[in-house]
């Protein structure tokens, strides 16, 4: 048995909102550093970091869940996650095709890069990503569980944020995860929204710059640690969270 | 004022309609339902882009007279069918919130 830290939920410069040294390199380098040992780079409606991401992990003991960061129609954001490249690909090219087709201005929203296995940049997405797609939520949620990934609605209680947009979970949801900020305790959650303990509730670091990349939450892990083997621990057991003291 | 007066004045199309009788004293406006939850007053028109079936059980809650849909926003089929199964006065109107709103004021609402 071994005890597997996780940051499920960073953004790399491919999000117009991320801070520049936010390649995917930089954000690996600095998780070892951390000792984390599994991350999702989950970029705002794209997933064009994330196969470089994988090369450039390749011989480290550092594992990376394919991942993205949605906006449904709503204006709600959902994270997927996925047990490999071909299924977040599926996903990824429906969500890409209902994302509103609006060219992003550079000096308004910031840069969209995409780099290479070297962490060079090699291009841009001209598309501009911080947007809506044309997807309620619901269909969004759906479309991630028929292609066997995990839905998870992001930092719930702020922005963008499930609870915030439509004031409470609507029951047709077909959701097992939450993210929470956690800037209070799970019970002052409980108290706030009692509904919350129908749900496993997570915890990451929503980072967009280097120094915000955390250990967020731990697993417990019998089996060797690939990412198959850790994405499907994450979908059977809850990850318990784990707030590192500042 | 009640809200069947209102309604041809202002050109609104009807979704569901359960009780025309309901008072209107006062609007709010607003797309994040938390917020509505909040701050939404019983007997305001509520005015939203919000068309998700979440704004039934919202518009219960707040005990507004009606939720009037504006900008001629997508209202979900399922929003639709929960009015009509909860009895909530659900209108449509082609116009923003801003020129809704302005139109109720020289309404006198």
């Amino acid at each position: 048995m071994r005890e597997i830290l996780l940051d499920l939920h960073i953004h790399s410069v491919l999000s117009p909102c991320a801070d520049i040294l936010m390649t995917p390199g930089n954000i690996i380098k600095k998780a070892i550093e951390k000792n984390i040992d599994v991350i999702s780079i989950t970029d705002h409606n794209s997933i064009k970091n994330v196969k470089s991401a994988r090369e450039i992990s390749a011989g480290k003991k550092i594992k990376i869940i394919p991942g993205i960061e949605v906006q449904s129609k709503e204006d709600i954001h959902l994270l997927s996650y996925f047990e490999n490249l071909k299924d977040l690909n599926s996903y990824y090219e429906l969500v890409y095709e209902g994302l509103n087709n609006i060219k992003n201005d550079e000096e308004k929203f910031g840069h969209q890069i995409i780099v290479d296995k070297n962490d060079q940049f090699i291009d841009k997405e001209e598309k501009l990503l911080m947007n809506s797609t044309n997807y309620s939520l619901n269909e969004l949620v759906n479309l991630t569980n028929k292609f066997n990934g995990i839905p998870v609605p992001s930092h719930a209680d702020r922005s963008f944020g499930l609870i915030k947009n439509l004031g409470f979970i609507p029951e047709e949801l077909n959701i097992k995860f939450i993210e929470l900020n956690f800037n209070k305790t799970i019970l002052q959650y409980y108290n706030q929204y009692p509904y919350l303990k129908k749900f496993q509730l997570i915890n990451n670091s929503d980072s967009h710059f280097l120094n915000q990349i955390e250990p967020k939450m731990k697993i417990n892990l019998k089996t060797q640690p690939t990412t198959k083997n850790i994405f499907k621990q994450i979908k059977k057991e809850q990850p318990k969270n784990y707030i590192i003291s500042k | 004022m009640v809200l069947k007066d209102l309604l041809e004045k202002l050109n609104l199309k009807i979704l569901n309609e359960a009780d025309l009788s309901r008072e209107v004293k006062g609007c709010y406006i607003g797309d994040l339902l938390s917020n509505v939850m909040a701050n939404a007053q019983k007997n305001q028109l509520w005015l939203t882009i919000q068309g998700h079936q979440n704004i039934i059980a919202v518009s219960l809650l707040a005990e507004v007279s009606a939720v009037i849909v504006v900008e001629d926003s997508e209202v979900d089929n399922k929003s639709i069918k929960r009015a009509e199964e909860k009895g909530v006065n659900l209108l449509k109107s082609e116009l923003t919130a801003y020129e809704l709103a302005k139109r109720l004021v020289e309404l006198g609402v």
